[in-house]
């Protein structure tokens, strides 16, 4: 439709004013633009620099800010330094931290969007309650999870009845950590599973039925192909988000035990803004980002095999 | 979806192309923080501030026991000088320390802070501070009624950027009932009457008596004792690694090998309060503390032991400095040193805080000499006050090196001599990256 209509506009046009090209290139990048702007300022610029900045040795303030090349990623890579070695200890928790929460943020809200999809009284209201966690923001939820969670006064033990310290030893506080997130952010997936799921035609569902598939059946057969695509975003930017994990370990268990749930976020923020290091930050920065575009890539890959139901 | 609209007039390049150049325009305004040029010496103005009333930011460390005593200060000059008013923030210092520099950088900092003294190089190399020399001169204090350890370290590459305040260094703690009941009342004096205390302890039943944690304060202590030091005076070369420093973090490892502490201890205090433990290793911060929480415990506070073989004691201090946001104009300036001035020669009330008074002059005063603390402030510690040298960026230097190495060796069971062998190398890597960036 829309392109007949068009075309038959443009012809139209052309016949009576030859002249006026309706699909400039310039129009359209004037409406790209404003976006195009706002990328540029806040995302291109600042890599831009952060690369730049990575190059050199460079403490805020200081006069000198020597070029240095490659030896601030090398220093790191070495892994001899004491910088270097507090890094790759963030690394590896972040690494945990994404292990044990992202497969948890991945099929708990599919399953919690298909109860929800089901028609059932006070559908909306559970809809409602289970993304309200998600407004909240992350000192909010720090707060209340470090209180919840506190060895002697905290709620969870005296119910539970144990004697854990959830925020100052391990693994403990991985399970701290991974639970105060699930169940802050487990209503954000959820609520692209269903809109997912809406999608899915229900005739589908009725003919597999009427074929004799049972409800495991249908699940892998239809509801999964049908969300393919859902799910490789819901994998990458439940990946990413994991990854870049920083908040929580900052207030629910303020890093504890010793440093060990201080992820390389913490550790980037504590070089860079604290210690005023922003070369060897913007550098523990670039390599983090470049892993973390690696591992988006194999997650798209990955689902490329896989296959779905693409058109 | 296609909703048909009459297509306006199509964009040329020109247009195009002018949007573009008028938003670079405005992307070049951003603010930026870069290395500011070295700052203007504060210049020395005549008497009290008098003028249009000038609205003064005051930042400091002081979020403890000590707040409160600050406070009253801050109180009591707003109410005698009606042309100023200053607004008194008080930050946990990690946090204070990272937000000064782009806060002045940006003019809604401090334009006077109290600064720990370690720190003044570090913020005077990034020019956030403003040297006093022609201030101090004009108001005619001259560290004669400054413990001189504590004035004279207030200097950087010539320049003085600090204004003691006190001072505070390692002492210890003792259970005067625990003590009394073993025969053997304190103070410990020195590493035989430690060994004796700690055995007479252990036979009354009190099988760890002093828990020692990873303190480096008391890592620094029982270096000056062992004869070493962390750096060169000349802040060029790292020395922590020295046959010393492998003394001092060895005796503070071979008290939990020993049994006298237990591992992994990292907070002492409470193990004191309750009576566990009946000796502590801590700063005079812990006075108000004690006062505060174990109101029941008698105790009483003396200078460390000299464990090893000559006297050496860990210091520091909190000093006033104006940043080179206070100089933005000559009344701002003549204000914050009109508050400088007042606060330092009425510090009296800063006693509460649990530390000494850098000035003689206040720790004369009855109100002192009745303090705790008062057992602190003596010629022999004040004589060998180990303070840490002017070094920029000698925190982050302290926290990967040795202080690293103390807790390594203390909670990790690393052995000492590879700790800090360890922290040296790492130390004079950052020192001489520092130097060399700083030209």
């Amino acid at each position: 439709m829309t392109a007949v209509s068009s075309t038959e506009l443009s012809r139209s046009r052309r016949d009576s004013k030859p002249r006026l090209r309706r699909s400039s290139p310039w129009t359209a990048l004037a409406f790209l633009a404003p976006f195009l702007v706002i990328f540029t300022v806040f995302v291109i610029v600042p890599v831009a620099s952060a690369v730049w900045a990575s190059l050199h040795r460079w403490s805020l303030g200081l006069p000198g800010t020597p070029w240095v090349g490659g030896a601030n990623y090398a220093e790191l890579f070495a892994g001899s330094t004491v910088m270097s070695v507090e890094f790759w200890k963030g690394m590896k928790a972040t690494g945990i931290f994404t292990a044990l929460s992202a497969p948890l943020l991945i099929t708990l809200p599919l399953g919690l969007a298909m109860l929800l999809h089901r028609r059932f009284p006070g559908r909306t209201f559970f809809r409602a309650l289970y993304f309200a966690p998600y407004v909240l923001g992350v000192a909010v939820i720090g707060l209340l999870w470090r209180y919840l969670l506190d060895r002697q006064l905290g709620p969870v033990n005296q119910i539970l009845g144990i004697d854990v310290a959830w925020t100052t030893t391990l693994p403990a506080g991985w399970v701290s950590l991974v639970v105060a997130t699930l169940w802050w952010t487990i209503g954000f997936n959820s609520v692209i599973y269903l809109a997912a799921l809406q999608d899915v035609p229900k005739e589908l569902y009725e003919a597999a039925t009427v074929d004799g598939a049972g409800p495991l059946r249908r699940f892998t057969a239809i509801t999964v192909p049908g969300i393919t695509r859902v799910l490789q975003f819901v994998v990458a930017i439940t990946i990413i988000a994991s990854a870049n994990m920083y908040g929580q370990s900052a207030l629910i268990t303020q890093e504890q035990p010793g440093s060990d749930t201080r992820t390389a976020i913490g550790y980037i923020a504590e070089t860079g803004i604290q210690g005023f290091d922003i070369g060897a930050s913007s550098a523990m920065s670039m390599i983090l980002a470049v892993t973390l575009m690696l591992l988006s890539g194999i997650v798209v890959l990955g689902f490329r095999k896989l296959g779905g139901n693409d058109r | 979806m296609s909703a048909r609209r009459r297509p306006a007039t199509p964009a040329s390049r020109r247009t195009f192309l002018g949007l573009l150049g008028s938003s670079a325009l405005l992307a070049a305004c951003a603010p930026s923080i870069g290395a500011g040029t070295a700052q203007e010496p504060a210049r020395y103005r005549e008497g009290e501030y008098t003028g249009p009333r000038q609205r003064l930011q005051f930042w400091n460390p002081f979020t403890g026991g000590d707040g409160p005593a600050m406070a009253a200060m801050v109180d009591a000059f707003n109410a005698a000088h009606p042309d100023i008013e200053v607004v008194m923030t008080s930050l946990v210092a990690d946090d204070m320390y990272t937000k000064v520099m782009p806060a002045v950088g940006a003019g809604v900092g401090p334009d006077i802070a109290i600064m720990h003294l370690d720190q003044l190089a570090t913020f005077a190399a990034r020019n956030t501070l403003v040297p006093l020399d022609e201030v101090v001169e004009g108001l005619g204090v001259d560290g004669e009624d400054f413990v001189p350890a504590a004035w004279d370290n207030g200097v950087y590459r010539g320049a003085r950027y600090g204004i003691p305040l006190d001072l505070f260094t390692m002492a210890q703690y003792w259970s005067t009932d625990a003590l009394a009941s073993a025969g053997t009342p304190g103070p410990v004096l020195d590493a035989r009457g430690y060994t004796e205390t700690v055995a007479a302890l252990q036979s009354n039943g009190l099988a760890q008596p002093f828990w020692v944690p990873p303190s480096w304060q008391l890592f620094v202590t029982l270096l000056a004792q062992f004869g070493g030091r962390l750096y060169n005076p000349e802040g060029t070369v790292a020395e922590m690694g020295s046959e010393a420093g492998v003394q001092a973090l060895s005796w503070m490892v071979e008290q939990i090998d020993r049994g006298v502490s237990p591992g992994g201890v990292t907070d002492p205090r409470t193990p004191f309060k309750n009576g566990t433990a009946a000796l502590l290793a801590d700063l005079p911060a812990a006075i108000p503390d004690l006062q505060l929480t174990a109101p029941d415990l008698e105790w009483r506070v003396a200078p460390f032991p000299q464990i090893g073989p000559q006297p050496g004691v860990f210091a520091n201090s909190h000093n006033f400095v104006l940043t080179g946001q206070s100089q933005r104009d000559a009344d701002a300036a003549h204000a914050s040193q009109t508050f400088v001035d007042w606060v330092s020669r009425n510090s009296a009330p800063w006693i509460a805080g649990g530390n000494t008074p850098a000035r003689a002059s206040v720790r004369e005063t009855e109100e002192f000499r009745s303090s705790p603390q008062a057992a602190l402030a003596t010629e022999g510690v004040f004589e060998v006050a180990a303070f840490l040298p002017q070094i920029p960026g000698s925190r982050e230097i302290a926290g990967n090196s040795f202080q690293r190495a103390v807790g390594e060796a203390v909670l990790g069971g690393v052995d000492p001599a590879a700790a800090l062998a360890f922290a040296q190398e790492t130390a004079q890597a950052e020192l001489d990256d520092v130097n060399e960036l700083l030209g």
